[in-house]
């Protein structure tokens, strides 16, 4: 079919304005500060532990935020696809109004409600919960918080749409033949919804592997995340071949989890052809 | 309408949810309309200063109409050429599908400080730098993946029969599409256009690069109002854009009145 | 969505305009911009910009007619992305002094005219002037208290006592930057002597911060730094002095020591290609002269760089100012120069620390 010439605008776009720059920078990767093609950039972020480690810790906390993010976000998807009128207005509102503030005024607002004194520690001494005030910011505990905030509309939004065009008639004809409500939610409901699902937890998973002002204002000691040190080395010091180099690991390793999710979870379905 | 334990439980639990992703934004309101100029909680003091200060100052104007007028542009750019790709994805013949699938969504994988680098040199080259132009492309370049995943999903579970009979019946491709395709993936669509809209109207690292200093984005504003202390302007900002969302919603609202239709 | 039908060639009509656009985009036009009575000076902004529009630009027209036109955030990454894009936008850029070397080391900024900006009225000091740089301004990282914890005779006087965690318990504010202060204070708090403070000895300082490593808020921000004294979470703090004696202003119970602050600078360079290259030299002089500093001096409190328009204050502003009379003999000057050539190391090493 020619259908396939409909996504050449497309990428002719994204090639001209981001691949071929990135291309450039990705090259300049493989060369020494000095100029000559060399793999010293690499060579340093094998033999320096830390690097591996904050590549680490960055999957470790984007798996995670995924994972916190599917969990709320699925029942939020399928209460807001329930919902009517000023309800769902409601919902609909609340998912979409991170967006309507600037990330740093949000990250505040965060400290505001979490810090040792905030509000939400004067709630739970208040109610007696707990005797101290809780650490949640300033910590690992504070990233994810922020993080799966922020990420939240972006797994909600797929999978509600994905629910809202689902043929109902299918969750009828499975009740109607003797289905249990939770035997039609697993068979039928859940693998509906499925591409929505893939979708918003792709987009997520990968969005958090760049985060950066988050790590940075409500992290601690611990939360160095990799697009700290890629900022660092392209801003304040400088070594645009070092960073260029962390960006090319980076988005080999997104690729490589990216393949993974195809192949082992079985979503290969969802990016080939339709029959 | 009688809710079931379980529907009651998951309203209840979808209150709980909003309230995590409205508190943070809401906690601003207050904030902005603090007397002195620290950013607070509690505020100390009333006034509207901050709301005169950005209603009073032409560069925040202007940076507020650059960024609706370019994340409108990019809305409708991105989502018609990622709409595009994701038919030729779910219903073409892509050579390489995997790695056209990877290189359509590096825009979102690499981190906005990459792509801002690297794109100003080339941006810089075609003399796109500072221009509005050059902002649209390049807020489109990062729109596109959202686009496409969220279109490429719709698409995935979408019976095709329908489109099929339709062309069987006579009708033209263009037709088929437009009167059959299109209603149905018109949800996906919309959560397609909404993240095209928000990724410009919300991007700020990128912005910072190729809006030079005539192309100036309303976030971009806000992050000069931030870098060197708070400055209380971008707390009224918010809060505005807060309000205008929910008139917007509440304007939808009126317009549908109880629940017909879909708004996602 | 509904629009699209009643209008089927929508999407082409927007590639079509995509296209065009792509092929009329404005080619160098940008160069008009850059006309004979205009200096471009890329700066911090926020109130420090206003101070310098009252002090030094709105004057500067005045008597020269060159326009100043300011842009905010002097990031070294734009610089080097414009300079290698040859479409550089910016004259003047204030930045920290390590890029007095690693701009050079780049080649992405111009030697000064020093035969059109006079030097003899700044103050002398190793490193602080250089072929491509001019001195600003000064600022220092002062230790500030909690006065509700502390009290003017009992709070920490060196970094001995700042490290001591028993007779001064509660967390401490510091930056999370390799240069922002943290590993000289750890030295200092090591015994270290001022002298012998350079070349630092990072794995000694790190493992003097271990010894509180759980007592310390650590900032990215100096935005940050004010909201961790001011909500009273951190009770000792490594600060820039301009934040705390804005807080303090504004009521936070916190006040300074002045005893072993640090004290640093900013730097005026030259960017590579600057399209009013000669205007920004005459800017340069008109700013460093001493009555430009006496006029920064009576709106900012930044430390000056000539040190006679400090005699020109009026009495009691000079007190105000960072580097003035009431930290003299207290302080300790940053060495930039080693900064500029090991930031990148040292900062690997402190990150490498922050995960053990």
């Amino acid at each position: 079919m020619r259908r396939g010439a409909l996504g050449i605008p497309a990428l002719l776009l994204v090639a001209v304005f981001l691949l071929y720059p990135l291309a450039l920078l990705v090259e300049l990767g493989f060369h020494a500060k000095t100029g000559e093609w060399s793999l010293a950039q690499y060579e340093r972020i094998a033999t320096t532990p830390i690097y591996l480690l904050v590549l680490w810790k960055t999957a470790w906390v984007a798996g995670l935020v995924t994972c916190i993010d599917l969990l709320i976000g699925y029942p939020f998807a399928v209460a807001l696809s329930r919902a009517r009128g000023w309800w769902r207005l409601f919902l609909l509102a609340a998912v979409l109004m991170p967006f309507w503030t600037n990330l740093l005024v949000r990250t505040y607002g965060w400290i505001v409600v979490l810090h040792p004194n905030g509000l939400l520690n004067s709630i739970l001494l208040g109610l007696g919960v707990v005797s101290e005030p809780i650490e949640l910011v300033q910590n690992t505990i504070g990233v994810l918080i922020g993080m799966t905030q922020i990420m939240l509309p972006f797994m909600v939004l797929p999978i509600a749409a994905q629910i809202e065009r689902m043929d109902r008639r299918l969750l009828q004809a499975a009740r109607s033949l003797g289905a249990s409500p939770r035997r039609t939610f697993l068979h039928v409901y859940l693998p509906l919804t499925l591409p929505g699902v893939f979708a918003g937890a792709l987009v997520t998973l990968v969005l958090s592997f760049g985060f950066f002002v988050i790590p940075a204002l409500l992290g601690g000691r611990r939360d160095v995340l990799i697009a700290q040190l890629i900022d660092f080395n392209l801003t304040k010091v400088l070594n645009w071949e070092f960073a260029a180099a962390l960006g090319t690991i980076l988005l080999a390793v997104t690729m490589g989890i990216f393949l993974a999710a195809q192949r082992w979870l079985g979503l290969n379905s969802l990016w080939t052809e339709a029959r | 309408m009688r809710l079931s334990r379980g529907e009651a439980a998951l309203a209840g639990f979808a209150g709980l949810v909003s309230l995590f992703l409205v508190l943070p934004s809401l906690i601003v309101v207050p904030m902005s309309f603090n007397a002195d100029n620290l950013l607070r909680f509690p505020p100390h003091g009333f006034s509207l200063g901050w709301y005169e200060a950005y209603f009073g100052r032409d560069d925040w104007r202007l940076a507020t109409w650059n960024s609706v007028t370019i994340a409108l542009a990019v809305t409708v750019l991105a989502t018609t050429m990622g709409t595009s790709a994701a038919l030729a994805l779910v219903r073409g013949r892509i050579p390489l599908r995997n790695l056209y699938i990877f290189l359509m969504l590096t825009p979102m994988i690499a981190p906005p400080i990459v792509s801002a680098v690297s794109m100003y040199g080339v941006f810089a080259r075609l003399g796109l730098v500072g221009t509005y132009p050059g902002m649209v492309l390049a807020h489109t370049v990062l729109a596109l993946p959202f686009v496409l995943v969220n279109v490429v999903a719709v698409l995935q579970r979408m019976d095709w029969r329908l489109e099929q009979a339709a062309r069987s019946l006579g009708a033209s491709a263009a037709r088929a599409f437009f009167e059959v395709t299109l209603p149905m993936i018109r949800p996906g669509l919309v959560v397609a256009a909404i993240f095209a809209f928000i990724t410009s109207f919300d991007e700020v690292v990128v912005a910072l690069y190729i809006s030079g200093s005539s192309a100036i984005t309303l976030p971009v504003q806000m992050w000069s109002g931030l870098r060197f202390e708070i400055n209380p302007v971008v707390a009224a900002v918010s809060t505005l854009l807060l309000g205008l969302s929910v008139l917007a919603l509440l304007a939808i609202g009126f317009l549908r009145r109880a629940g017909a239709g879909s708004t996602v | 969505m509904s629009k699209a039908k009643s209008h089927p060639s929508t999407r082409r009509t927007v590639l079509k305009g995509a296209a065009a656009t792509l092929i009329l985009a404005p080619m160098p036009l940008r160069r008009a911009f850059a006309a004979e009575g205009e200096v471009v000076y890329a700066t911090w902004g926020g109130s420090w910009a206003e101070a310098m529009r009252k002090a030094w630009f709105g004057p500067f027209t005045e008597k020269t007619g060159i326009k100043v036109r300011t842009i905010d955030g002097p990031d070294y990454g734009k610089i080097r992305a414009m300079v290698k894009a040859n479409n550089t936008e910016w004259d003047i850029v204030e930045v920290n002094p390590d890029f007095q070397w690693i701009g050079p080391r780049e080649n992405l900024v111009e030697k000064l005219d020093f035969t059109v900006i006079p030097t003899d009225q700044l103050v002398k000091g190793e490193n602080l002037l250089t072929d491509y740089s001019l001195p600003e301004a000064f600022w220092s990282r002062v230790m500030a208290y909690n006065t509700k914890k502390f009290s003017k005779e009992n709070h920490p006087r060196d970094f001995v006592e700042f490290w001591d965690t028993k007779r001064f318990p509660g967390k401490r504010v510091m930056y999370s930057k390799a240069n922002g202060g943290v590993l000289e204070a750890a030295l200092l708090a090591d015994g270290v002597t001022v002298d012998k403070l350079y070349p630092l000895d990072i794995d000694r300082a790190l493992k003097k911060l271990d010894k509180i490593k759980d007592d310390v808020l650590w900032y990215e921000t100096n935005a940050q730094a004010v909201q961790f004294m001011q909500d009273e979470r951190g009770v000792l703090g490594l600060v820039a002095d301009g934040r705390v004696k804005f807080i303090k202003d504004k009521g936070a119970p916190v006040e300074i020591e002045y005893a072993q602050s640090q004290l640093t600078w900013t730097s005026y360079m030259v960017v590579k290609g600057a399209p009013n290259r000669a205007n920004a030299m005459k800017l340069l002089a008109f700013m460093t002269s001493v009555d430009g500093q006496k006029a920064i001096g009576m709106e900012y409190t930044y430390g000056l760089v000539a040190p006679k328009a400090y005699d020109l204050l009026p009495p009691g502003r000079a007190e105000m100012l960072s580097n003035g009379p009431q930290q003299q003999g207290k302080t300790v000057l940053m060495n930039e120069k080693w900064w500029g050539e090991n930031l990148e190391k040292t900062q690997e090493k402190l990150d490498a620390w922050r995960l053990s």
